[in-house]
Formats: structure tokens, sequence, C-alpha cells
């Protein structure tokens, strides 16, 4: 029974860090420009892509593509930013939240042709023999990607609060209007965002695919709703909070699926959003207010 | 007279022509929506389910989906009350696919398989019937004095709550109206096809019907009905010479649809067509 429980858990951890490495840079960037990014959760679909083409498609060895890809996400989602989100005017939200939308969808239907909408399998990046602990299986790509989220995640938050950066960058998500009078470059501040965003993204989606062995190019469809769940449950634009609600959301999820019953795995996230935003508008960790 | 081929493409493009006016309405009350895939998609289990189950009549079974569209839309409303702006569209989505999911669950109603045998009863005399009413409405609507105070909400919503407009009923009426036009549209879907699937309520089939809008211009009712006829339309032609242009096929479509989305937006927020009536242009010109 313990050990049933300690496995779900560690299920359940390792699914919501999936959730929590989508979830940090669409708080991230919602955080410095205002705006809902659906496109984000394609850089974690791009990386995976890339790593296919390096690994599977070229021959190369594996390290580099997992190099090339995470680089090449970080630029996708600044290559987004410089070509779409950057030329649209602010003042008209409608305009910049259908254009992430229309990019999102430009990509995914391009990749999926590409490949003829088939489901590709990854070559592993890191597999390793199932650790055993107790009767707890823990398996080497689960480890892998609940590592990396804790590096990541904890890394983000001591970067925010510690670097200089950081403090710019939270600067401008509490109110750009004052940042841009105080001389802080928000230009600058929001492009480092979103390269930060979404390198933690390629991050995601490397260890994510080495996880499940599959190259989707639709995963966003389902990813960005878990982005979405996570973001606002946490409130938006908190990165602390995303972390937290992130994982509590695994593994609720996980003991559903084994307790409940699988088909209301992807309800909870969405009840926990709607009743979120019907008793709490501004999320559990959110602030009240974002100015500019 | 049309050929029974042109005949069918008018269905489907007036089809999409009433999703995309519904969507059109719901924006222009200031509120924004990404669920109206899934509130057509209602409207269309509520009209597949009442002619194929209860056995009534098509007209019966076109006013039931329009209502259980506009159902969804006021649920919409309702829960997304206290939210608003970009955040209530985000939410949307999640909505959308949450009834996705459940009618993928729901396997009283066909579960992932759809609900399948619906009678093509989805005639051209049919579809131009319901898109001209319903244009018909949203025009008169625009013109009564409710119609400037909704329209007054979608401009400014702090101006028009010290005007004393209550956002609210706005919003009801956005969702609600908008949410009956797609339900509509989801009606004449299923019984086009013959069957409505999980797949047609889900976010994937969203960003099509903001094409229309886009293409059409977000600014008048004229626009999103010609969008999505235009755009219906335009796809179609595409299928002739074997659907092979240079290296593109079919199924390269969407992608270069979704194209056509981010450079009209990125050239003009918009969208492509802006017609601007002697009122919109004083409002304009004061803001």
């Amino acid at each position: 029974m313990v050990v049933e429980i300690l496995s779900y858990l560690f299920a359940g951890l390792s699914l919501g860090s999936t959730y929590v490495l989508i979830a940090l840079g669409f708080t991230l960037i919602f955080g410095v420009m205002g705006i809902m990014n659906v496109a984000h959760a394609d850089v974690f679909m791009i990386s995976i892509f890339t790593y296919l083409l390096i690994t599977t498609g070229f021959d190369m060895p594996i390290g580099f593509g997992v190099v090339i890809a995470v680089f090449s996400g970080a630029l996708a989602g600044l290559i987004i930013y410089w070509l779409v989100l950057k030329r649209i005017d602010k003042a008209h939200p409608v305009a910049l939240f259908v254009s992430t939308l229309g990019v999102s969808y430009v990509v995914e239907n391009f990749i999926a042709k590409r490949i003829n909408f088939g489901r590709p399998s990854l070559e592993p990046i890191f597999s390793s023999e199932p650790l055993v602990i107790g009767g707890v299986v823990f398996t080497g790509p689960r480890l892998l990607l609940f590592a990396v989220t804790t590096i990541l995640a904890g890394g983000l938050i001591l970067w925010l609060k510690k670097s200089e950066t950081g403090m710019l960058l939270r600067a401008v998500s509490e109110n750009a209007v004052m940042a841009r009078v105080v001389a802080i470059d928000t230009n600058r501040v929001t492009m480092i965002a979103i390269v930060v965003a979404s390198f933690i993204a390629a991050c995601g989606g490397l260890v994510v695919g080495n996880m499940t062995l599959t190259a989707d190019a639709f995963v966003a469809n389902s990813l960005s709703l878990k982005m979405f769940a996570v973001a606002v449950v946490a409130g938006i634009g908190s990165v602390g909070g995303a972390t937290i609600v992130g994982l509590t959301l695994g593994v609720i999820e996980a003991f559903t699926v084994a307790y409940v019953g699988s088909q209301w795995q992807n309800v909870i996230g969405l009840v926990a959003m709607t009743v979120v935003l019907l008793v709490r508008p501004q999320g559990l960790f959110g602030r009240v207010l974002r100015v500019g | 007279m049309l050929t029974p081929y042109a005949a069918d493409i008018f269905v489907v493009a007036f089809t999409y022509a009433l999703v995309t006016l519904g969507l059109y309405l719901t924006l222009l009350s200031g509120q924004f929506s990404v669920a109206h895939a899934s509130l057509m998609g209602i409207g269309g289990y509520m009209g597949g389910w009442a002619t194929t189950q209860w056995g009534l009549p098509f007209p019966v079974a076109i006013v039931l989906g329009g209502f259980a569209g506009a159902a969804g839309g006021l649920f919409i409303a309702f829960t997304l009350q206290r939210t608003s702006g970009i955040l209530l569209g985000t939410v949307t989505i999640a909505i959308g696919q949450s009834f996705s999911l459940m009618a993928q669950n729901w396997q009283a109603i066909g579960g992932s398989q759809g609900l399948g045998g619906i009678p093509l009863y989805s005639t051209l005399p049919y579809a131009t019937f319901l898109l001209v009413v319903g244009l018909a409405a949203v025009l008169f609507v625009q013109r009564t004095n409710f119609g400037w105070q909704v329209q007054a909400a979608g401009r400014d919503e702090t101006v028009a709550k010290s005007l004393g407009i209550s956002i609210m009923s706005v919003r009801y009426y956005g969702y609600g109206f908008g949410g009956f036009l797609a339900g509509l549209g989801g009606v004449l879907l299923a019984h086009h096809n013959g069957v409505i699937d999980p797949n047609n309520l889900s976010f994937a089939s969203e960003p099509l019907f903001f094409i229309f809008l886009v293409l059409g211009g977000y600014s008048s009712a004229w626009g999103a009905v010609a969008g999505a006829v235009g755009v219906t339309w335009l796809m179609e032609l595409l299928r002739f010479g074997g659907g092979k242009f240079l290296f593109l096929d079919q199924q390269d479509r969407p992608w270069l649809l979704g194209l056509v989305l981010v450079i009209v937006l990125i050239i003009s927020p918009d969208g492509a067509i802006r017609r601007k009536s002697k009122k919109t242009q004083l409002a304009s010109a004061e803001a």
C-alpha cells in the first residue's frame, strides 16, 4: 500500500514536472509582456523535432542533437517574438492573442505535414536501469525529468530574486510603465525573458521526449491546456506559484488515474481553473493588478 | 443553376459563416472567445441527437441546437464573470476543450467516435435561410439602442460602465447570441457531414474561424460572412488541378492559411477589410 502510494506520488511528480517546465515560461512571458503566448507550448515541440532531425535525420551524435535542440528552441521563441509579437500593436490585444494562435497553427501543421502526420519515435537521450528503493521503481527518464525541473525551476526563482537582470525582469513584470520611467530597457528585458522562457520549454521538450520517446506535432494542443490551468490557478505571472501548482496538479492527476479512472485526468485542471476563477480570479499566488 | 458540388460547398461556407458571425458578435461585445468551435459542436450534438434519437423534424432540431449553443455560451459568461480581457479568452480555450473532453468520455453520445448516422438534411435553402435570418438579426440588433450599448461596452468597458451600461448583460448577450448562431452552424454541419465528433469541438478547429474573421475584417457583420464564404471557396478552388501547386498539396492548406492570418494581423491588426460607417468613423476619431 505504501509502496503503491509512493510510486503514484513519484509518477505524479514527474507528470507535474512537465507542466511546470511549460508553465514557467508562459507565466514569465505574460509577466513581462502582458500577453498570452499560446505559441509558447510549440517551442517545446520544436525542440523535440529538432532533436529528431539531428539525431535520426542527419544521424549525428545524441549530445550534439541535445545542444542544437535546446539552442533552436530558444531561438524559435525569439524568432516568434521578433517576427510577430513585436510587430503587433499592444493596443490590439485580440490581434496579439490571435496571432500567437495563428503562429502555433502554422508551426504545428507545417511540421506535421513534413512528417506526413505521423508520430515518429525518438532515440533515447538518457536511459538507465530503473532504480528500486524499497519496492518503489524510479525509472531513469523520470528521474532525469524531475532533476531537470528542480534545477530549472529553482534556478529561475533564484535568478529572479538575486541577479540584477532578474530584478529588472521582476520590475518590468510588476509595472512596465514605471520600469520605463526609471530607464529600464524593457525591450531588452522582454527579449531576455523570452529566451529564458523558451530555453526552459526546450529543455522540457527534450526530457519529456526522452520519457515518451515519440514526437507528436500536436502535443501543444493538450499541453497548452495544462499550461493555462497551472498558470491561471497559480496566478498569472507567479513563477514560484506555478512550480507548486504544477507539481500538485501532476500528483493529483496521477492519483486520479490510479484510483478514480483515467478519463477524469484531464478534467481536474480545468475544474480547478474554473473554480479558482470564480472564487479568486487573481489566482492562488497572484498579485491583484498588473500595470502596463 | 448551381451544380450539386457547388451547392454543397455553399452549404459548408454558409455554415462556417454562421459560426463566424457568432464569433464576430461575441468579439463585438468586447468579450474574447476561443470557444466557438465548441459552442458549434454543442449545437451539432444537440441537433443530431434531436433528429436521430428523438425523431424531431429538422427545423425543431435547428432551434434546439441554437439554444444548446446559447446555453453553452451563457455558461461561459456565467463562469467567467469575474475575469475579463485576454485572460478570459485564454480560459475559454480551456472551457471549450473541456466540452470536447466531455463529449469524448460520454459513451451515450458516441464517445470519441462521435454521434453518427445523422440524416443529411442540410440543404442549400436551409443554410441560406438561416444565414440570411442570422445576418438580418445581427444587423437589426446592432441598430437598436441595446446594440449601441453593446458596441460601446466593446470599445471601452470602463467608460461604458460609467454610463450605466450593464457589462454583465452585454456579456450574456455577446456569448448567448453568439453561441446561438454558432449552435445553428453546428446543427447544419452535423446534418451535412452526417456525423459530429469531439474533434469538431476541439481547440484545434478554432483557428479556422479566426482566419475567416480576420480576413473578412472584424469591423462588420458583412465582413464576417464574406470572409467565411470567400475563404471556404478559396480553399476549394485550391483543390483543382489535382490539388497540387508547386511543391504544395492539400494538406499544406492549414499552415498556409495560418501564415496568411499572421501576416494580415501584422500588417493590419483590425483585419484585412476595414469597413467603417460614418458613425464608427466619428467614434474612432474621438477615441
